[in-house]
């Protein structure tokens, strides 16, 4: 288990919701006029997994993935 | 797992059933798990059907809950169009309507809630908005009629409101209460969320209740409690949604107001949980049995469901309740539930200017947080409520954010005074 975990946010089921951006508004931001979220970064520490993995769980769309590990 | 415990039974195929389904594998149960789904549909996200698929300029594609890839690679035996019909606790079977008797190690029920029923005087269930079918139903209503009363004024009501005059559909809500959602909103908020709505044209008959509907779809006759008759095409009811539980009469469960369960999701027969909108149950942060009706409560409190289960556990669920809805193209988020009598305190933003941030709290608690934009501040005060903080460490906060806060102006004072200014 790598201690930093990258997100990756599907453009194409989100739809703007913005729970997750009421989660873990250091990573995702819903710009004015953005029909979908986007990602502040990439990856996030450790510390941080318990919070994104809460967002990824309640984003309706489901949009939202956690990968493990350096991105590839 | 211990021997002896290997067969889950969910009952419901939304939210919080499927959540259950994902916290069961993610704590290692290996058994099986079969899902009981009444719709016909592929588990579907339900909150867009009032947004953003009710305005929807195309036909509406209903967004999938969970991909068929990820429901196989759960290992989820999932039956579409299978109620459930009757729960026997003592041999421990779920019957479902197709007949069927499953045997269970532990039932998880999670069949949600249905939309209050009103019937005109003929009898007819007056349309609602819970399903596909319904949407449709809805949508081609105000296509065809250009007009339509809404009868009752939740979130629901609001946001098909707002939505079906954007589209340039003449509204009338008519309500029971004196504001719009002032238990969930006080009355400050509640004003002006009406504002909001009358600002755009949607006409409101507010405190008079509706004493009987006759007619049909096109030319509907709705009396009023104050003599009126009021004449539309169309009506939808929004008047809040009852607990699924009339399948369990008899069962043993004990139902008040929802499956009532202790803070761990445990009904009051061993081997049975409920999660999600059909459960009333006792949350350690309101101090009292709630039925929290929120989308994201059914995902996060089904999972913690499924976790206990795996793992044996009776673990406490004591997630912040959160909503959000959306009026106009803005979206109001908010975490805590406001109580009766709290106080409303405007710590960021204005009312006037339409993004805010409002606290409420009495007595020195701190209840909830209520926005429109600030959504980045949003997340302490979650914490804060997490994990019980006072009203006097939500003052602190709001001051770190907005250290010229003056804490003595609420809502209201603030409203008039800009009035006052304006004038």
């Amino acid at each position: 288990m790598s201690d930093n975990l990258s997100v990756s946010l599907d453009g194409t089921r989100c739809k703007s919701y913005g729970i997750c951006v009421s989660v873990m508004p250091d990573v995702f931001d819903t710009p004015p006029g953005s029909p979908t979220a986007v990602l502040l970064r990439d990856t996030v520490d450790a510390d941080e997994r318990e919070d994104l993995e809460e967002a990824a769980r309640v984003c309706p769309a489901q949009a939202i993935a956690l990968n493990s590990g350096p991105r590839p | 797992m211990t021997g002896g415990f290997e067969r889950v039974v969910v009952v419901g195929a939304s939210a919080a059933g499927l959540s259950a389904a994902d916290g069961l594998r993610e704590a290692g149960f290996t058994g099986s798990i079969t899902v009981l789904g009444a719709e016909l549909h592929q588990p579907y996200d339900r909150p867009t059907m009032s947004k953003a698929l009710l305005v929807a300029e195309e036909d509406p594609q209903l967004l999938e809950l969970r991909s068929p890839e990820r429901i196989e690679a759960n290992r989820l035996d999932l039956r579409l169009g299978h109620a459930a019909a009757g729960l026997d606790v003592d041999r421990r079977y779920v019957v479902t309507t197709y007949g069927e008797a499953l045997p269970w190690d532990a039932v998880v029920i999670a069949c949600g809630s249905r939309p209050r029923e009103m019937r005109s005087l003929a009898g007819e269930v007056l349309p609602a908005l819970r399903t596909p079918e319904d949407l449709r139903v809805l949508r081609e209503a105000a296509a065809r009629y250009g007009e339509m009363t809404m009868i009752g004024s939740g979130f629901i009501g609001l946001e098909v409101a707002a939505g079906l005059v954007a589209r340039g559909v003449a509204v009338t809500v008519l309500d029971a209460l004196p504001l719009p959602l002032e238990p969930v909103l006080g009355t400050e908020l509640a004003t002006h969320l009406r504002d909001l709505h009358t600002a755009r044209g949607v006409r409101f008959r507010s405190a008079v209740a509706v004493a009987s509907v006759t007619g049909q779809p096109g030319a509907y006759e709705v009396r009023l409690t104050d003599g009126s008759v009021h004449r539309t095409p169309f009506v939808l009811t929004g008047i809040g949604a009852e607990p699924a539980v009339d399948w369990l009469a008899g069962s043993g469960i004990e139902v008040t107001g929802g499956i009532v369960t202790d803070a761990a999701g445990r009904t009051n027969v061993p081997g049975v949980w409920a999660a999600g909108d059909v459960a009333a149950f006792h949350h350690p942060l309101l101090g009292q049995r709630v039925r929290v009706e929120h989308w994201t409560h059914a995902v996060e409190q089904g999972r913690h469901i499924g976790l206990n289960i795996a793992r044996g556990e009776t673990t406490p669920y004591q997630g912040v309740p959160y909503f959000w809805t959306d009026q106009y193209g803005m979206r109001f988020q908010c975490y805590g539930r406001r109580r009766a009598g709290d106080r409303s305190l405007v710590v960021e933003g204005s009312l006037d200017a339409g993004e805010f941030l409002v606290l409420f709290g009495h007595a020195g608690e701190f209840h909830a947080a209520f926005a429109c934009g600030h959504v980045r501040s949003l997340r302490d005060y979650r914490k804060l409520l997490a994990r019980g903080g006072t009203w006097d460490e939500a003052l602190a906060l709001a001051r770190t954010n907005n250290p010229v806060l003056d804490t003595t102006v609420s809502c209201t004072d603030r409203k008039e005074r800009t009035t006052h200014e304006a004038a």
